[in-house]
């Protein structure tokens, strides 16, 4: 239905429509006087199919809009000014959509890629009390998260057996420099696994413990995870993690969850990077090399692992430290192939024994 | 009254090209990494918009995808401070209470901010809504919306839900009597003493008739709402039929649960592989049972992504074209306008100066759905 609406009241005017000279004349019952569109004031506003309607208006009365439904009409107009012809139909926003969507998402994909080469200079700005207390709140959700105890205070308390790692500790810590204070706590999980954590603490499973054959293995994982606390990478895991979190949180639009319970479950499910194991591993072969521990235990470990994939949960430390054979390969190069046991036999006893 | 013309609304809008909408804008939101969503929102809401007719002429929205962006750009600069405030406090102290009691206030923060963003996007949709090309509007402060929103919460949950009724009809009321059609003001007649006993009574049975009693109370409340509210001296009718609403949310629901079922089993499929890799071996306990679980998922995670990501498109359009749609079609063409020719053509255009070039950057605090 060919009608017109002024823009100033809710009103539809039936009305007709011819091309003179002067433009599109629009006359109606209802109207006081026609409307004249000058040819070049005209606008197509919207077009329903290829044969109309059209809602055109015009530059002299934009409030107003003229809905016209005769296709010779049109053709007339498009005559005088062939680009009314050529007015979009389709969704205007689609070009301008693709562009502004496209940067954006370059611009956070490129934040995502960068966030992890930002973490190293931000955690060395951090300072070390706040490092230690934050790390303390890790700790007690990671050991929550493993033992099913809520108050993340459930660990094993065999003196003995933490005596003997107490002892293993202080004989790294003199080769690494650094004011860290590494503590060591030993909990009950059938997990073959370690973690260092923010602020010097370093969480050992039991079911690591079983698993080693000597203790020159629990030695070489000391080490590695004691290397990962000295080069600082937990700070840095956790900056990348909570870093990629915000930004994927504000795409979504969702709300902040507690950082300390985040940081706990990011460093047991996804690790460290490639690169800091590479060079944990290089500080660890240093350390063990200094206190003449061998490597071979370090690389056992490594292959025993590697030869386990797939077949048991034990070896989750292998999703997390992936290219196991190749750091085998790497410890016995790089260390000592004979050297004295870690720990005496009655020592390393107590260690086995240390959660019962 | 009773001598005034009644004139149904229509619906035209075709459920195929709703699909067809719905699934193109899908693909573009996944390929810019949920950037393009603004336009994609505009865009289906220019079709639905002007499939919707009253008295021959069909409504317009006139919104613009890059306002909707704009909008999403400040609200991030009101979110960002807020969040990094967040995580910073959350760092200063560990103790369990004091994050407890940190949680608790930014929640209340959150949710304070959300209910002022949906007056605020009334407002734009409001405002891009035209009819015979005479904009629709919205007055009043939505600081004083969110506060009546927080109040009406702090009782409903006060009253363990059986004042929640009367909130709902309130926040109607400051809706509708803050809306605009040109230069005119909607008007509100309901009053919660005509709807309070029925939501107790629903509210009440929601448990033993599985949510059914709900959908009934809320499409009574629907066209108690429709009947209250006028305009200039035009009033409002509707016959929507709870069976038709529930017949349209049990076939959606339906074709919801078998693209779920379907994203559960091609997600399945795909890791069958690897899971009998590690199942079939000596984990014997529950517990290793899940780690192994969790080790698959950790190695499969982008294929886990994946897989969940092209049903969460399908499953959205289908949503789309088979509850919205339908659901759109079934509440336009119910409706009734009581009121004569005369009564509506008086009305007239609010603003005329001003209004092409919408209201700056603050009307764009939209976060709707469609």
């Amino acid at each position: 239905m060919t009608a017109f609406f002024d823009g100033k009241f809710a009103k539809r005017h039936a009305a007709h429509a011819r091309v003179d000279l002067r433009g599109l004349v629009i006359e109606s019952e209802t109207l006081p006087e026609p409307a004249v569109w000058p040819f070049d004031s005209l606008i197509v506003r919207a077009r329903e199919g290829p044969q109309g309607p059209w809602t055109l208006s015009s530059s002299t009365e934009p409030q107003a809009r003229f809905r016209l439904d005769d296709p010779a009409i049109f053709k007339q107009l498009a005559q005088k000014r062939p680009e009314l012809a050529a007015a979009r139909t389709r969704f205007r926003g689609l070009k301008k959509g693709l562009l502004v969507g496209g940067i954006s998402a370059a611009i956070v994909g490129g934040l995502l890629f960068i966030i992890p080469y930002m973490a190293g200079p931000i955690a060395a700005a951090i300072p070390q009390e706040f490092e230690a207390d934050f790390g303390r709140a890790v700790k007690r959700e990671l050991n929550a998260q493993l033992t099913h105890d809520e108050t993340g205070e459930a660990v094993c308390s065999g003196d003995a057996g933490l005596a003997a790692l107490e002892d293993l500790k202080n004989r790294f810590a003199t080769h690494l420099g650094g004011d860290f204070d590494y503590q060591i706590e030993v909990i009950e999980s059938p997990l073959v696994n370690a973690f260092a954590l923010p602020g010097g603490w370093i969480i050992m499973t039991d079911g690591l413990i079983k698993n080693a054959k000597t203790p020159d293995e629990v030695a070489a994982i000391l080490a590695h995870e004691m290397a990962h606390v000295a080069l600082r990478h937990s700070m840095q895991s956790v900056i990348t993690d909570q870093g990629r979190a915000i930004l994927l949180t504000l795409l979504s639009g969702g709300g902040g969850a507690p950082v300390a319970e985040m940081s706990a479950i990011a460093l047991l499910y996804a690790g460290h990077s490639r690169v800091q194991e590479a060079e944990a591993d290089k500080v660890a072969i240093e350390l063990l090399n200094a206190e003449n521990i061998s490597t071979n235990g370090m690389a056992a470990f490594f292959e025993r692992l590697a030869g386990d994939h797939g077949h048991s949960n034990e070896h989750r430390y292998l999703s997390t430290h992936p290219d196991l054979n190749a750091r085998a390969e790497a410890a016995r190069r790089d260390g000592l192939a004979t050297g004295e046991r870690a720990l005496t036999p009655s020592a390393w006893l107590q260690l086995k024994h240390v959660c019962k | 009254m009773s001598e005034q013309p009644k004139r149904r609304a229509t619906y035209t809008g075709k459920g195929w090209t709703v699909l067809q909408i719905a699934l193109s804008n899908g693909l573009l939101t996944l390929i810019t990494l949920t950037f393009f969503r603004f336009w994609a929102k505009t865009r289906i809401r220019r079709y639905l918009w002007s499939r919707i007719s009253f008295l021959d002429d069909p409504i317009h929205y006139t919104g613009r995808g890059v306002e909707l962006f704009l909008g999403f750009l400040l609200a991030l600069a009101i979110f960002i401070p807020l969040a990094l405030a967040q995580s910073f406090l959350q760092l200063t102290e560990f103790d369990e209470a004091f994050l407890a009691g940190l949680s608790a206030g930014f929640a209340l923060l959150f949710f304070f901010l959300y209910q002022f963003a949906v007056f605020r996007s009334r407002r734009y949709k409001l405002t891009r809504t035209s009819w015979r090309h005479i904009h629709f509007d919205q007055d009043g402060s939505s600081f004083a919306y969110a506060r009546c929103a927080m109040w009406w919460w702090f009782w409903s949950l006060l009253s363990l839900g059986l004042l929640y009724g009367a909130g709902r009809v309130k926040l109607q009321g400051f809706r509708t009597n803050h809306s605009l059609f040109g230069n005119a003001r909607f008007k509100f007649d309901g009053r919660v003493r005509d709807l309070l006993g029925r939501w107790i009574l629903a509210w009440i049975l929601a448990v033993p008739t599985l949510g059914l009693s709900l959908i009934c109370y809320f499409v009574g409340e629907f066209r108690y709402y429709v009947r209250k509210t006028s305009v200039a001296g035009i009033h409002f009718d509707t016959d929507l039929s709870i069976g038709r609403v529930i017949w349209i949310y049990s076939l959606a629901s339906f074709m919801l649960v078998v693209t779920i079922a379907a994203a559960f089993f091609a997600a399945g499929v795909v890791l069958w592989p690897s899971m009998t890799d590690l199942l079939v071996s000596d984990a014997a306990e529950a517990e290793e049972m899940l780690l192994a679980f969790f080790t698959v998922i950790e190695q499969e995670f982008l294929t886990i992504i994946a897989v969940f990501l092209v049903f969460n498109w399908l499953g959205s359009a289908l949503w789309l074209a088979l509850a919205t749609h339908p659901l759109i079609g079934a509440i336009a063409s119910s409706t009734v306008v009581i009121g004569n020719d005369g009564m509506i053509e008086q009305i007239g255009q609010a603003r005329v100066a001003g209004l092409a070039g919408g209201e700056g950057i603050a009307d764009a605090f939209d976060i709707g759905a469609v």
